[in-house]
């Protein structure tokens, strides 16, 4: 006889599971790394804390107390955010936080790369890098409440198709900057994701 | 007349006509303590040398001057197109760091003795001053005797005081005949190269606390020291410099204030750099200049898996771009024998060196 776990449902993944922040300065040998390989052992064990996370974990990233150069930035982000991206490590986000002097480095490589990940900054959430105008005014529609739709997306930004909505929504998802947090019927009929922003 | 004679006197009559030095065919014609009686093709004063002791009164630059002209392993460089203002010292310089056997092959046995001139140079810039330091302490390190002609101007006498202290480094003072102070050392020139990146992150400090003590704003501090990291960073990891150094000056007398960040090395240029990799080998018929060009605004960048269809920026020309829109200051390079002054609401303004050795940096962020 097998055994079998509690049901889930979509209601149950409504939030985020915050691990505990992955303060950088702990992995990194050199005060100011600037090669690729000052970041060789940081990046390793980033990707071994995403690989451990549960889905919807977030990990923060802390790069307090020190400054980092974009060779290095490059090295340490550069896989974890394409392997979000790209699916193989679905469902896990990353934020980065206390960026302070590294956050230009920072976000120069992410851009050179077009990579895309969020800062948590003292005025909120900031998308750095590569940004897409789309992406961003979707991003920053869906900061404004907690959860949002394709339809109310399509109202907020006066879209003039519903799947407009719907592929913006899903390529934030895919980014790794929101997350789908429960599916509902739809008021013309049919089904619709509710997504939440990374933050 | 001897047969070594009669082609010595062709020889000179040919660098005569092109107005041009009979003994290093260099030197334009004005120069007359360069004229040497050729006998048997070789000098008569190649086996002086200079002498020990120098005098350290008010003509003790004249005298050296003096003692140089008389002593061929001895090169005199004047240092006033130390900075990236003008293109024409620049060139002269360089041209003369060439005699001491920085960026190009020095043809003959490298000089024993080298005195860098301060006495002609009106102004000082930062990345001159780290320039300066850089020179000196490569100098001394190779073994040479270096020797620095101090200058009039009394801050000028300051900053280099503070640039430089290695011992080995023989000081000529002349008398102070300017005394106001029309600028600042805000960050003593700091040595860049150490294992860890402490020095670096020590200058970046010292740069946070400067830009913050003249109340820009955070967006401008952030860039200006991502500005500073970044170029720190290609030092380090592509330059492979001997010696490299920065330096802040304040600019309190000129309107609007303006606070120079300068960073120098004499390492593998940009150029250089970009060069050696085998993509790029069909290149080397360019001018650094343009090579340098393509990689502040294009993809040329050395990445392990870069690709050169994919037309990404690389990190220094997308730093460049961010300094230049946030702070509204103006950012000179010199890379080998490219340099290139990129200046708000004008395009790009190039010229096209003979040599150049090493990489100067200079970032202005104005203030007030």
């Amino acid at each position: 006889m097998t055994l079998c776990g509690p049901p889930r449902t979509l209601v149950d993944m409504n939030i985020f599971l915050e691990a505990q922040p992955f303060v950088v300065r702990d992995f990194v040998a050199q005060e100011l790394p600037f090669k690729d390989d000052d970041a060789a052992a940081a990046e390793a064990a980033l990707l071994e804390r995403l690989e451990a996370l549960e889905p919807g974990g977030l990990i923060p990233l802390d790069f307090s107390r020190m400054r980092i150069g974009s060779a290095a930035a490059r090295r340490l982000l550069r896989r974890p955010l394409l392997r979000i991206s790209g699916g193989e490590l679905e469902d896990r986000y990353v934020v980065l936080g206390d960026l302070g002097d590294s956050q230009y480095s920072v976000d120069v490589m992410l851009e050179g790369e077009k990579l895309v990940a969020i800062e948590r900054s003292d005025e909120g959430p900031q998308l750095r890098g590569g940004v897409d105008p789309a992406v961003q005014a979707t991003y920053s529609q869906l900061l404004r409440s907690a959860t949002m739709t394709a339809s109310e997306l399509q109202d907020s930004l006066g879209l003039t198709n519903i799947s407009t909505a719907t592929n913006r929504l899903t390529n934030l998802a895919r980014l790794g900057l929101s997350r789908r947090v429960e599916q509902r019927p739809a008021s013309g009929g049919g089904r619709e994701y509710v997504y939440a922003a990374v933050r | 007349m001897s047969v070594w004679q009669r082609l010595s006197s062709v020889r000179n009559d040919r660098f005569a006509q092109r107005g041009l030095c009979t003994c290093c065919s260099l030197l334009p014609l004005t120069e007359s303590w360069c004229k040497k009686e050729y006998v048997l093709g070789r000098s008569r004063s190649c086996s002086y040398r200079l002498p020990m002791t120098i005098r350290s009164d008010g003509r003790g630059l004249q005298s050296l001057r003096a003692e140089v002209k008389r002593d061929r392993r001895a090169k005199w460089v004047d240092v006033r197109g130390i900075g990236l203002d003008e293109s024409l010292p620049q060139q002269a310089l360089c041209h003369s760091l060439t005699r001491c056997g920085m960026g190009y092959d020095l043809s003959g046995p490298p000089p024993e003795t080298v005195v860098l001139d301060w006495s002609g140079s009106l102004s000082c810039s930062a990345e001159g001053v780290a320039f300066f330091a850089v020179l000196a302490e490569r100098l001394a390190s190779e073994g040479v005797r270096t020797i620095v002609g101090g200058s009039d101007a009394k801050d000028i006498c300051l900053v280099l005081r503070h640039a430089c202290q290695n011992e080995a480094i023989e000081w000529v003072d002349i008398p102070i005949l300017r005394t106001s102070c029309r600028f600042d050392a805000e960050v003593p020139t700091t040595h860049l190269l150490d294992r860890n990146g402490a020095a670096a992150n020590r200058f970046c400090d010292e740069l946070g606390r400067v830009l913050a003590k003249h109340r820009v704003t955070r967006s401008v501090r952030r860039v200006t020291i991502g500005a500073a990291l970044e170029s720190i960073q290609n030092i380090n990891v592509h330059a492979q410099a001997g010696h490299a150094t920065a330096s802040v000056l304040f600019h309190h007398r000129r309107r609007p204030q303006i606070l120079q960040i300068g960073l120098a090395d004499d390492g593998q240029t940009i150029s250089s750099t970009i060069l050696g990799n085998p993509r790029h080998r069909k290149l080397h018929v360019i001018h650094d200049a343009s090579v340098v060009l393509s990689v502040l605004n294009r993809a040329l960048s050395v990445r392990e898996d870069g690709h050169m269809d994919e037309p990404t920026k690389g990190g220094m020309g997308l730093m460049a771009q961010r300094f230049l829109t946030q702070t509204g200051g103006n950012i000179y390079l010199r890379s080998g024998a490219a340099l290139i002054a990129m200046l708000q609401h004008q395009e790009p303004r190039v010229s096209r060196l003979d040599y150049g050795v090493g990489t100067q940096w200079r970032f202005e962020v104005p203030i007030g």
